[in-house]
């Protein structure tokens, strides 16, 4: 506390000496005042608006979606319990959030001197994949820290971080007084995180105890090893699968049941080891472990085997309200689709980026109609650049020839590339799956005995041949009943 | 002074035309306008001054009158890399007109000069990026020989440049970088089956060290790729220049430590790469101008004078390479007068590093050097 009080409380000092000198230079001299004044402004207002952040800034608005206890019992029931274990008060809320992690908060007013509400955020990810021993550890450690009474100073550590991270950041480093400042505050400053750092990291160890002696040491074990490959493949999963059909106006109908096989398809693979960082507020992992183990607590409360889920009741709806909380607004508006379809969806939204530009250059190019085969006859006229001319592409007027040659072979490629992938998808010949880990996977139909890439290669060559691709379209293409898409072929 | 306050005055009138004009205020124009249109509205309003004193961040152009000594006006200057070597630039011409022969003929006749290969194949691999037809009927005719395979390779390299151009990565579509990566592999694979056709000449060799840095080699292929160059040509010029911008921790591997260090061996083992010491203080400078007056770098460069002097090094084709570097780094390190000669000799010539590496505004800055070192004559 008194490390934590002293960034404020020096840049407090720092400030009202900056005033008060100046307020007494002005008694001796206006003139000369005036002057320092010029230097002396700037960095008071910079000071006092970062001690502003820290004493008065209110609560952040709240993420993630409520878990009511008439709807939830046994979840609610379990929290208790592991509260009662622990010795303090039960949490007001408990939210559903889209993160692989769990965290407590409290709101506090005047540096944490007083408490409001307490909340409970628990992670989706970690609902959806935990057993619920584990998920039971990772809940008994949160609690653990309202127990010890650190999650009051927890806001106030965390804001005087930020707090010092704007001033340093807000102060104009071409002035020589807050030059100066800079450097004061800078040094001293780095000391004071490393100590709140050290002091959070007794926290967690003493939460980590804590959560051993209520539910077991073996199970606590086991989360901290889900924890980390959960986190993992979450991030994963977020950034390669969740949206992959985001553009396009597509989420996914399951979500979590695309984790699962993503997990499962990741399973066997090593998980990062963390390397440690002098900064961070936990104790690097394996430390935190070997601890836990040493005490081999059997636990004072009993909890079910099985997945986390089934302390849920209906748990899907609830997790998928917790995903769409955390991709923001946007996401209420996109459609659903199977994990197939959205595989489809996705990748010929990002194959078809250029097509639109080259189908229409074509058209324009041979005054036909928008259609691949009149793209395919563009080529075959050996009209390339025409086709592939991008008016907002990065060409130079020095460009030779060649360098314009070779850039609308790209973009030819792509686009052709698109349009031949959504008429052959539109005409049953390609088949879309799942392939786990990667993005997903397609495969021409058995009909047909030819290699794509060396088809489109071929039709965008310096002699182009576009014979074989024609007849692979003209192939696939038999009239059936079927809806067609954007880019047809006749 | 009376006549420097006029002069911002009536600049400062123009600027507000001008942003009028554009709808801007005068803050957003300054903002929005670049240097070539900042610099060209003051020369409108008075010739004489130099944009540096008028707007602070602008370049130091000082107003005399090169042609006083003896150098060309700045519409007259060339960025054309081919011009310094008359053969070199024969050939090349022709190659632009459509006719392979000479290329040929100087690769052939030349061969074993790997100094004289490595300038020709450079400025031809440039010819062959910009148009290939005289490619593709050299060809034809003479089949896939090494003189041919060697400008491939190069001519490779060059146009995945010019498909990514030189912007920035962040300023660069995914296009442009899919182009560059998809080019300079082409490159790469050309250069080894022109190996397999030249196995003694470390030209295509050189290729492999100018792609390490796009395709981003790890240090043990690059060792891998170095060792053959050093087998085949020990003092090769283009790859020590090369393998410094590799090495350079601008966005590579390796220390600037190191690299003065790579530099300063290479110096000491030959005066004809001594310039590689000024090649790593132009890297420096952004962090540090004083760089140029450190006691390596300013026996660097004496070292590069010493070698200009003597028909070895003021006569080889990679003499106005060495006063480009020679002559940046004096007007760098205060010695601008000394540099008034080395401009002389450069003439119309403001091809080559380091003022390629200001892309468009390279003849600019060539000229705000020269017009340093004549200001530095005067005062």
């Amino acid at each position: 506390m008194l490390l934590i009080g002293a960034v404020p409380t020096a840049m407090f000092v720092v400030m009202s000496a900056l005033i008060w000198f100046n307020v007494y230079a002005f008694t001796v001299s206006p003139l000369s005042a005036l002057k320092i004044a010029i230097g002396v402004v700037p960095s008071a207002v910079v000071l006092g608006s970062g001690l502003w952040v820290l004493v008065f800034k209110g609560d952040s608005p709240l993420h993630g979606v409520p878990v009511r206890e008439e709807e939830q019992p046994e979840l609610w029931a379990l929290v208790r319990r592991l509260a009662e274990a622990a010795g303090t008060a039960p949490p007001d809320d408990i939210r559903l959030t889209a993160d692989a992690n769990a965290a407590v908060v409290e709101d506090t007013r005047l540096l944490g001197l007083i408490a409001l509400r307490r909340h409970m955020f628990v992670g989706a990810p970690l609902v959806a994949e935990m057993a619920a021993p584990h998920l039971a550890a990772v809940i008994a450690h949160e609690l653990a820290h309202y127990g010890n009474r650190d999650t009051r100073f927890a806001g106030t550590a965390y804001r005087s971080r930020s707090a010092f991270a704007h001033t340093l950041t807000a102060m104009n480093r071409d002035d020589y007084l807050q030059r100066g400042l800079h450097f004061l505050l800078r040094h001293y400053g780095r000391l004071v995180l490393h100590a709140s750092a050290n002091l959070s990291r007794r926290q967690e160890r003493a939460a980590d105890e804590a959560a051993a002696r209520t539910v077991g040491s073996a199970p606590t074990v086991a989360a901290f090893g889900d924890l980390t490959s959960i986190a993992a493949s979450w991030e994963l999963f977020r950034r390669r699968h969740l949206v992959t059909g985001w553009q396009a106006g597509y989420l996914p109908a399951d979500a979590f049941a695309g984790f699962r096989r993503l997990r499962d398809s990741l399973e066997g693979e090593p998980v990062e080891a963390d390397e440690p960082d002098p900064y961070d507020t936990h104790p690097p992992m394996g430390e935190r472990i070997a601890s836990v183990r040493a005490l081999d607590a059997p636990g004072t409360v009993r909890v079910p085997a099985g997945a986390a889920l089934g302390l849920l009741r209906d748990p899907r709806p609830l997790l998928d309200a917790a995903l769409l909380d955390g991709l923001g607004p946007e996401a209420l508006a996109k459609r659903r689709a199977d994990w197939p379809a959205l595989v489809r969806i996705g990748a010929l939204a990002s194959a078809t980026e250029h097509t639109g530009l080259v189908l229409a250059n074509a058209a324009r190019a041979t005054g036909r109609p928008v259609a691949l085969r009149t793209l395919l006859d563009a080529l075959d006229a050996d009209m390339l650049v025409e086709v592939g001319t991008d008016p907002a592409g990065p060409q130079r007027p020095t460009d030779g020839p060649r360098v314009r040659r070779e850039r609308a072979r790209i973009l030819v490629h792509a686009g052709l590339t698109g349009a031949v992938l959504a008429a052959l998808t539109d005409a049953g010949a390609l088949h879309w799956s799942e392939s786990w880990p990667s993005r997903g996977a397609v495969r021409l139909d058995e009909r047909y005995d030819d290699s794509l890439p060396d088809l489109l290669d071929a039709a965008v060559s310096d002699r182009p041949d576009t014979t074989r691709l024609r007849a692979l379209l003209d192939s696939a293409d038999q009239p059936r009943e079927r809806p067609r898409g954007r880019w047809h072929y006749r | 002074m009376a006549l420097q306050i006029g002069a911002k005055t009536r600049v400062l009138m123009a600027m507000r035309k001008e942003a009028k004009a554009r709808g801007l205020s005068v803050q957003k124009y300054m903002g929005t306008a670049s240097h070539q249109e900042l610099i060209a509205l003051i020369r409108q309003v008075d010739p004489t001054v130099n944009p540096a004193e008028i707007v602070p961040g602008l370049p130091d152009i000082p107003p005399v009158d090169v042609t006083r000594w003896g150098m060309p006006p700045e519409a007259a200057l060339s960025t054309d890399l081919s011009r310094p070597v008359p053969v070199v630039g024969a050939a090349v011409a022709a190659a632009r007109a459509g006719d392979w022969r000479p290329a040929a003929d100087l690769l052939e006749r030349s061969y074993g000069d790997w100094a004289m290969r490595s300038v020709a194949v450079h400025a031809l691999g440039e010819a062959a990026a910009d148009d290939g037809a005289w490619m593709r009927a050299w060809r034809a005719t003479a089949g896939e020989n090494r003189h041919f395979a060697a400008v491939e390779a190069h001519g490779l390299l060059w146009l995945g440049w010019k498909l990514r151009g030189s912007r920035p990565g962040e300023e660069t579509s995914p296009m442009q970088h899919d182009a560059f990566f998809q080019t300079l592999r082409r490159s790469e694979a050309a250069s080894h089956r022109a190996i397999e056709l030249a196995p003694d000449d470390p030209t295509p060799w050189s290729t492999l060290i100018t792609l390490a840095r796009g395709l981003s080699y790890d240090p043990d292929q690059f060792a891998a790729h170095w060792r053959e160059l050093q087998a085949r040509d020990p003092l090769h010029r283009t790859g020590h220049e090369f393998a410094l911008m590799y090495w350079s921790p601008e966005d590579g591997p390796g220390s600037y430590d190191s690299l003065f260090a790579f530099a300063d061996r290479a110096a000491a083992a030959s005066p004809s790469l001594a310039f590689l010491v000024l090649q790593a203080a132009f890297d420096y400078e952004a962090r540090d101008e004083n760089i140029w007056r450190d006691a390596m770098v300013q026996r660097a460069l004496d070292l590069v004078l010493r070698w200009l002097s003597t028909p070895a090094g003021g006569g080889g084709v990679f003499a106005d390479s060495d006063r480009r570097w020679a002559a940046y780094a004096l007007v760098s390190a205060g010695r601008g007068a000394e540099a008034v000669p080395l401009f002389a000799h450069l003439g119309v010539d403001a091809s080559g590093r380091p003022w390629e590496d200001y892309n468009d505004d390279a003849a600019a800055v060539f000229d705000s050097f020269r017009r340093r070192a004549c200001a530095a004559v005067r005062s």
